[in-house]
């Protein structure tokens, strides 16, 4: 267990977005296992003894996401409203605690709002996940909770008032590292023989993990395919994009076989995409600035739900961005008819889907081409609103 | 109050008299519904024990429109098992006495002779029955006439062991003999009418978490993908089970079924063509019908074909329709005559297992010692077969070798059922994350909280499928919305701790002991067929009894599997 619990510390370390020295991992086997953090050690145990959960994640962003996200809010908002679709559909809301609560009541303060939700941030803790069953399902909650914390405030950059410069010194590291563009001409991907399995299942492993090391997914988001002539190769649903290997389905098209039971819920996306053009592999990842992006819409309407309802398709940089629920909610109605002509489409508030002739090469770089300007294109964004503040 | 009537139906069938039972808010709060209300019923109505009782109780959420919350807990003692036993279905039934005035109906005594029960608006009419004996369920059914009604059929009339109790639409209550205790009780059918309706103590908040719900449910591969339930009926689990080198075959001796795609859900659609044909109240629908009524469930269909060997799908489809119509349990009837067939070096031709199923229903000719089910079947019998069952419930469709977690968690059931825990959720479809098949590392803990999240939720009378899917914050999040009380996930898993402890202590009363939860010892001893990376080995006995005893200590329970500490019942 406690080699499991090193893994994801490292994991987490290695993304670069939490603080090391602010992070604790728990997990309770016959007696509990925990490393990281010794000063998180007496919260993380009340938290779990009173909640009864097999693991705990407790990290604090090196952005100050936190307190920035925080301060943007009313003292008495209860919970923040993520806006991006994955956790909107597995999270719902982020429940807050705020630093007096916690001086008052301790982990009780803690319990009483993780025991609805997930995971929740704490003021001056960070972000807290929890896992009912494993070490991993509170690993992919606290990204979940990262992943919505860092959309969200660096959306309310762009489009609400701007907080202190005080607030935004902390983000310097940040801008900086936007600043130097995320290698691309990625090769080795392909092309690979579509009638040899060994190898559609190596290409799909190599394009997964460089995915998840690129930074443009988190490794138990996102999905991956490769269409052999009647049939698909897809990542399992739960599967780390990072670690493929025994994760991959062989699902037939005419259904006449139900072993993809198992494929990613986006399994319906993928055939209608296929079915609709000449794509031979697609790739799916949540790329933060490209989420970001989808989300920042400026056009008037009376959609309320945008995420799901929004039936207009809008453009940026030349890439489609439409809406549509994950599953079987509408994705697979909505991407068919936009991606094909650019071989790339973004999905508002969730991430972009990429298209290949015949090999992983194309969609990769075209994901991280995009992500590229999406980066840059927030930054200019941003300069511009400060420069006029300042002005 | 929203959500609950506040009342129970007593009935002693001895007398016919009826009494109301008020249920204080303190004993729904701690209770919520079904299997927990059910069995907190039993436990502190019985004078004794070990006379035929059941308790049929709805959850709160039954009659609110919500979907796949029109079920009904059925607790009794198992004819099977001797222990306590709880067996769920989604019906109209449910929500028939909800609008009847109650929330849960608790039957004692033995009727004199043949009877039927009515409740209509808050009373019960006991009537003699005697038109209806030997009636099949569809006759019996047909009988009775409009509305939400109950029967047994010959089977359960003859007391059957694993005899069935059918349900008017829905889903039968399948498992555990509850039809042999409605036989004992002469009691054959049950009808329900009433005209209450249920409030919601704030609507926007229901709402909200509806919608939480359904998404969650949309974005299921195995609720709502293309090749889910919902879109291929439970049966699109064979393909997996098959592919996974876990479809019990010949009489559990292979674990591999060369012909398992003749009975595939692709072939139910295309050669029987199928429609939706759901349980009350529900979208996803993974129940299918054709023209001539409900095909088999996945355990009816892997059992009755790998299992049993009948070669064609007709001929399956033919003997799940005809338990149905006698009243039996497909799954322990396929057990239970696969092991008579192999004693008898036979195969399985399907004239001759209509044939048998008729005689068990009748306790005729050989049909009297299969109907004892399949454990006493196999103590008689000389031909040596092991008993394949646990805790005397027969086998279902998923071999053990293949997901040590979920072998475990079958011996560890109250009820030898492996919808207890539900391991195949994770050890098989990967949810809510997946876990290691072939491991049993971390296997005691996950089972206790799958089992408390489990028995919360057959206590909220929510379709364990969807537990895939939603998980107890949800639910809670929804009761809260419903009833105007603070439930959380934590209040919710208590709940089902509590409901296992109570019926832990409830077998323990009957004799049960750590014996009692293990696997029959062929499952350590023989390696089942060979994969790609060689044969899949038995279960390691050490491994095996280290994470069970693991599992003692995490549950707070002795050496011999019972409570530390007596469950104490609310108030």
């Amino acid at each position: 267990m406690i080699r499991q619990l090193q893994y994801y510390q490292q994991k987490i370390c290695a993304d670069g977005q939490i603080d090391p020295t602010r992070l604790y991992l728990f997990a309770q086997d016959d007696g509990p296992v925990f490393c990281g953090c010794a000063e998180l050690r007496e919260l993380s145990s009340q938290i779990q003894q009173q909640l009864g959960c097999t693991s705990l994640i407790i990290g604090m962003p090196e952005i100050p996401y936190v307190d920035l996200l925080l301060a943007s809010l009313p003292p008495t908002a209860e919970v923040a409203i993520p806006l991006d679709t994955e956790t909107r559909t597995f999270l719902h809301d982020i429940p807050l605690v705020r630093r007096e609560d916690l001086a008052l009541r301790g982990a009780s303060a803690v319990v009483d709002k993780l025991s609805r939700r997930k995971g929740v941030i704490v003021e001056g803790v960070g972000l807290v996940a929890a896992g009912a069953m494993t070490i991993e399902q509170g690993y992919v909650n606290f990204c979940s909770l990262l992943h919505a914390t860092s959309v969200k405030v660096l959306l309310d950059l762009l489009r609400e008032p701007l907080p202190d410069p005080g607030w935004l010194a902390g983000f310097d590291p940040l801008w900086h590292q936007l600043r130097t563009p995320l290698s691309t001409d990625i090769e080795g991907l392909g092309p690979f023989d579509r009638q040899k399995p060994d190898k559609i299942l190596r290409a799909m492993d190599t394009a997964g993990r460089l995915t998840v090391e690129l930074g443009l997914v988190d490794s138990f988001f996102g999905n991956i395919s490769v269409a052999v002539d009647d049939a698909l190769y897809i990542s399992q649903t739960g599967a780390s994009l990072d670690r493929l290997s025994g994760s991959v389905d062989f699902v037939l098209n005419d259904d006449s076989c139900c072993v993809g039971l198992t494929a990613s819920s986006e399994l319906a996306a993928h055939r209608a995409i296929y079915s609709t053009s000449a794509a031979r592999t697609i790739l799916h990842g949540h790329p933060r600035f490209s989420v970001i992006m989808s989300l920042l819409c400026e056009e008037e309407c009376k959609t309320e739900d945008c995420w799901k309802d929004c039936d207009k398709v809008r453009v940026l940089n030349g890439v489609p961005v439409v809406a549509g629920e994950v599953g079987a909610g509408g994705l697979a109605r909505n991407l068919p008819p936009v991606i094909e002509r650019c071989q790339l489409a973004l999905v508002y508030g969730h991430g972009l889907f990429a298209l290949g002739a015949q090999d992983f090469s194309q969609p990769l770089n075209a994901m991280l081409h995009f992500e590229n300007w999406c980066r840059e294109h927030y930054l200019q964004r941003l300069s511009q609103r400060l420069t006029s503040r300042s002005g | 109050m929203p959500g609950w009537c506040g009342q129970a139906l007593e009935v002693d069938l001895s007398t016919g008299q009826s009494t109301v039972l008020p249920l204080s808010f303190n004993v729904l709060r701690q209770t919520l519904g079904g299997r927990a209300l059910a069995g907190h019923l039993l436990r502190v109505r019985s004078d004794d024990l070990t006379l035929p009782t059941i308790c049929l109780a709805t959850g709160p959420f039954c009659g609110a429109n919500i979907q796949t919350a029109e079920r009904l807990v059925a607790v009794f003692r198992s004819p099977l098992t001797s222990g306590v036993f709880d067996s769920s279905a989604g019906c109209s039934f449910a929500t028939a006495l909800k609008q009847a005035g109650f929330d849960a109906l608790l039957l004692k005594g033995e009727a004199a002779s043949l009877s039927q029960l009515r409740i209509i608006n808050t009373s019960g009419e006991l009537l003699l029955a005697p038109e209806l004996s030997g009636l099949d369920t569809t006759q019996t059914l047909d009988r009775l006439g409009e509305g939400a009604a109950l029967v047994i059929g010959p089977a359960g009339e003859n007391r059957v062991r694993f005899a069935s109790v059918v349900a008017n639409d829905g889903e039968p209550l399948s498992r555990g003999g509850l039809g042999a205790v409605f036989g004992q009780m002469n009691l054959k059918a049950l009808s329900a009418a009433g005209g209450r309706s249920f409030a919601r103590a704030d609507e926007q908040a229901f709402c909200r978490a509806q919608a939480d719900i359904q998404r969650l449910y949309n974005a299921s591969p195995f609720l709502c993908g293309p090749l889910g339930i919902g879109a291929c009926g439970t049966a699109a689990l064979l393909d997996l089970t098959q592919a996974r080198q876990m479809l019990p075959t010949a009489n559990f001796r292979q674990t591999s079924f060369n012909p398992a795609a003749e009975f595939a859900a692709s072939q139910l659609k295309k050669k029987i063509g199928f429609s939706a044909g759901p349980c009350p109240g529900c979208r996803i629908a993974c129940r299918k019908t054709d023209a001539d009524g409900r095909l088999p469930e996945y355990d009816s269909l892997a059992h009755f074909s790998a299992l049993l060997g009948l070669s064609e799908l007709q001929q399956v489809i033919d003997a799940d329709r005809c338990c149905q119509k006698l009243g039996l349990d497909p799954v322990s009837a396929a057990v239970i005559l696969a092991s008579y067939f192999e004693g008898r070096n036979l195969s399985a031709d399907s004239s001759a297992v209509i044939e048998l199923l008729e005689q068990i229903a009748n306790r005729r000719g050989s049909g009297a010692e299969l109907a004892e089910g399949v454990r006493l079947f196999s103590e008689r019998s000389t031909t040596g077969q092991p008993a394949f069952c646990t805790k005397g419930l027969e086998l279902p469709a998923f071999d053990p070798r293949g997901a040590y977690g979920f072998a475990l968690s079958l011996a560890l059931s109250t009820a030898g059922d492996y919808r207890h825990a539900q391991a195949h959720f994770h050890e098989l479809l990967r949810k809510p994350v997946p876990t290691e098949r072939f491991s049993f590392v971390g296997k005691a803990r996950i089972i206790m909280q799958a089992e408390d999240a489990l028995a919360a939720c057959d206590s909220l009378c929510i379709c364990r499928h969807t537990l895939v899917a939603a998980g107890l914050e949800e639910y809670a999040a929804l009761l809260s919305a419903l009833t105007g009380i603070a439930f959380d996930a934590a209040s919710l898993a208590a709940i089902g701790w509590q409901t296992v402890m109570r019926e832990r202590w409830l077998n323990q009363q009957y004799g049960f002991t750590a014996a009692d939860d293990s696997l029959p010892a062929y499952f350590f001893a023989e390696e089942g067929s060979p994969s790609a990376t060689g044969p899949v080995p038995g279960l390691n006995p050490q491994l095996f009894v280290e994470e069970r005893d693991r599992y003692y200590r995490l549950r707070g329970l002795d050496a011999a599997g019972h409570p530390l500490v007596t469950p104490v019942e609310p108030l």
